[in-house]
């Protein structure tokens, strides 16, 4: 995921309502940046949220 | 709206007391005026419910040159815009109705004419100079269109009740329809539940003449290839829905003769179309609701929020499992197909409401979840992908909470719910992955058929999902599969069929879908997929462009899909006598379809309210009663009887032009 994207699905989901718990922000996030590029993510990159870059290349 | 009917035959001549029966069928979809129009080969039928130039588009109605006549049921809206371009080109219109745009854009351009068209129709044309007869039907499905084809004659009608006026139409059902109903909630066009009767598919032009039946699309649905959608730009593409949404709603809302109401369920297209109208238009507005007495269901707070917020006039109906039970032989009778939930009787009670206040007209929210991605099956596809990129993680199996918070109050059931439903079938390279889940549940019902039945149902071909996607899905995104199977099958045989068309045609009023307008439609389906489903939040772009039009409790509510109370219906008050007539022995032998041993447990089950009676029970119940209506009334005949004389009727003979 390049940082340009990343910045792009960052600014869209500032849009939605944020969720207290950080385990369900975070599967959300995990969800959508999946979906939208492809990638697969770690257990570890998912639990971190939005605030990390993953390294895995797209599928 | 309207009723359309007729016969074109090159053998025979057609039969006037037949199509003028056909009419009579029909006036439920067309209170106001009836006509019919007789030639040597063809009789077109028309039962008309007003709604543009009451004077001067009275059908069938015919072309300057007297060469092609039309009957017509539905609205093109851009008939102004049309009618301009014809006169340009040299056409004389003589009236101010849709109508007469329509039958002179096809004598312009022919089959060409309908990419053309934006609206909802089914529509005959008989085009004297060439012989031949043309059937057409929307994009989408919103208006129904029936035939039964024979050797040299083909019969048709906007609801099968009419086509069977004919005896020479067999009253049959079709294992394979029904199998259909039991995999996929509808028959797929050009199927249905009766044999020998087809259904022409939405977005096809037919034509009959001497050489036969032939058939092709003048539309299809597609989506771009994944990664090459054309606008990425949130803000651009809210703005541009924004407005082709509030194009679509005002030209709907504005087009009319009549005053045009609002449906308000209390959900967010709804308040976007309402909302749009009162912000973009200087009229007030009507708007109507379902209030459920049972409060699982009941979305009246949002709905008054939504009234209150807008300043309209508000009106609501009552509904109580009772209610559905006693018009549940009724709904049964107009949506000519098996149910398998009841949501389709509060829409009748609803349209009743609708007409009993004045109205023929309402602006509704259907085709938003379809196409903008408002489902819920969309987001279970993306937890199940999500699981199936790592099937051992718990980390993912978490994510079937933000799914169904109530697993977090009974995390002991989520492992074995989770793996029971959301690891099983975990293809991700079955390009209908989507729906397999609902598939699967839904083909339980068809182990409750009789042993005769169940052996026709085990080798009946159904449609194959996977021969039908186009070649060009495997590129597409795994939303825009999902949506394709979803407008393919539930949207035009379920939503807009039982639950639209004919729930609101039942009483006479017609339904307007600004959703389903064709460029918010293309326009959508060109959509990325996240501006769609962003992650897990539905209708995202919809929500980005009317948030300033919304209310937040309204806009960021959990989705509650529409539901009625099933089985509860039928049990809880009492049980109307006509479910005990239904599933008596001798009914149900009499049928023959399903096994009178399993209904009888599944009656019980009901009455005593035993632990376990889940969606799958529900689902059983609703479809036992309701496909043993539809075989006692059009099989066995008991709500055939004869139509009463449509009163006013015009019969305009084109040999003489004679008009009484």
């Amino acid at each position: 995921m390049n940082a340009v994207t990343r910045e792009r699905l960052l600014a869209e989901a500032a849009r939605l309502p944020r969720d207290r718990d950080h385990d369900t922000e975070a599967l959300r996030w995990a969800i959508l940046v999946e979906e939208a590029l492809g990638v697969t993510l770690t257990d570890d990159q998912i639990l971190a949220g939005p605030s990390r870059v993953p390294s895995d290349p797209p599928r | 709206m309207c009723g359309i009917c007729g016969v074109a035959s090159f053998g025979s001549p057609p039969d006037e007391r037949l199509v003028a029966d056909m009419v009579g069928t029909l006036a439920h979809r067309g209170p106001d005026d009836c006509g019919m129009v007789v030639d040597d080969r063809a009789i077109l039928g028309h039962a008309r419910l007003s709604i543009i130039d009451v004077a001067g588009g009275a059908q069938p109605l015919r072309d300057a040159g007297r060469s092609a006549w039309i009957a017509f049921n539905g609205e093109v809206y851009n008939y102004v815009e049309l009618g301009r371009e014809l006169r340009g080109l040299g056409h004389r219109l003589v009236t101010a109705s849709d109508t007469e745009v329509i039958l002179h854009a096809y004598q312009e351009w022919g089959d060409g004419c309908f990419p053309r068209f934006n609206g909802q129709w089914a529509l005959s044309i008989w085009d004297r100079a060439a012989q031949r007869l043309v059937l057409a039907r929307d994009r989408l499905g919103v208006r129904p269109l029936y035939y039964h084809l024979a050797r040299d004659s083909v019969r048709f009608a906007s609801e099968v009740k009419a086509l069977v006026r004919d005896p020479a139409v067999p009253r049959r059902l079709d294992p394979a329809g029904l199998k259909e109903v039991w995999t996929y909630w509808s028959t797929v066009a050009p199927r249905t539940v009766f044999a020998d009767v087809q259904q022409l598919p939405p977005g096809h032009v037919a034509s009959f003449d001497a050489t036969g039946w032939h058939e092709h699309a003048y539309w299809e649905l597609s989506f771009p290839e994944r990664g090459a959608e054309a606008g990425q730009d949130v803000d651009e593409n809210a703005r541009r829905l924004r407005e082709l949404v509030v194009g679509a709603t005002r030209l709907r809302f504005e087009r009319s003769d009549f005053p045009v109401g609002a449906y308000l369920s209390g959900g967010l297209d709804s308040a976007v179309t309402a909302a749009a109208i009162r912000r973009f238009t200087d009229a007030d507005l009507d708007t109507f609701s379902i209030r459920f007495t049972d409060a699982e269901y009941d979305e009246s707070p949002f709905q008054r929020l939504m009234s209150e917020r807008l300043g309209t006039r508000h009106h609501s109906v009552d509904v109580a499992p009772g209610d559905i039970a006693e018009v549940f032989p009724d709904v049964v009778w107009h949506a000519e197909a098996p149910l398998l939930r009841t949501a389709p009787a509060p829409l009748f009670l609803l349209s009743r409401l609708v007409r009993q206040d004045g109205y023929k007209v309402v602006v509704t929210g259907e085709g938003a979840d379809e196409v903008l991605g408002g489902y819920d099956i969309y987001r279970e596809a993306a937890v199940r992908r999500f699981l199936a990129r790592d099937p051992g993680s718990a980390v993912r199996a978490r994510a079937i909470e933000l799914l169904y918070p109530w697993m977090v109050r009974n995390p002991g059931q989520a492992p074995a719910f989770a793996r029971s439903f959301f690891a099983s079938q975990l293809d991700a390279t079955d390009p209908a992955q989507s729906h397999r889940p609902r598939w699967s549940s839904t083909e339980a019902l068809q182990r409750m058929a009789s042993p005769a039945m169940a052996e026709e149902l085990a080798t009946a071909p159904i449609w194959d999902p996977l021969a039908a996607l186009p070649d060009a899905a495997t590129g597409w995104d795994p939303l825009s599969r999902a949506q394709w199977l979803e407008i393919t099958t539930l949207l035009p045989g379920y939503i807009l069929s039982s639950q639209g068309d004919r729930m609101l045609m039942a009483n006479s009023v017609e339904g307007r879908f600004p959703f389903l307008d064709p460029d918010v439609v293309a326009f959508a389906s060109q959509l990325p997929a996240r501006h769609k489903l962003f992650g897990l939040e539905e209708k995202f772009l919809l929500k980005a462009a009317f948030a300033d039009l919304v209310p937040n409790e309204v806009l960021h509510r959990p989705k509650q899909p529409y539901r009625a109370p099933d089985a509860a219906s039928f049990v809880a008050d009492g049980t109307p006598d006509w479910v005990g007539d239904v599933t008596s022995p001798g009914a149900l032998l009499a049928a023959g379809i399903f096994d009178p041993r399993q209904v009888a447990g599944l009656l019980a089950k009901a009455r005593h309210r035993r632990s376990g009676f889940g969606n799958t029970d529900n689902m059983r119940l609703v479809s036992v009663l309701s496909t043993q209506l539809l075989h006692e009334q059009f099989v066995a005949g008991s709500r055939l009887a004869a139509a009463p004389a449509p009163p006013r009727m015009r019969t305009i003979r084109t040999t003489t032009l004679e008009e009484p």
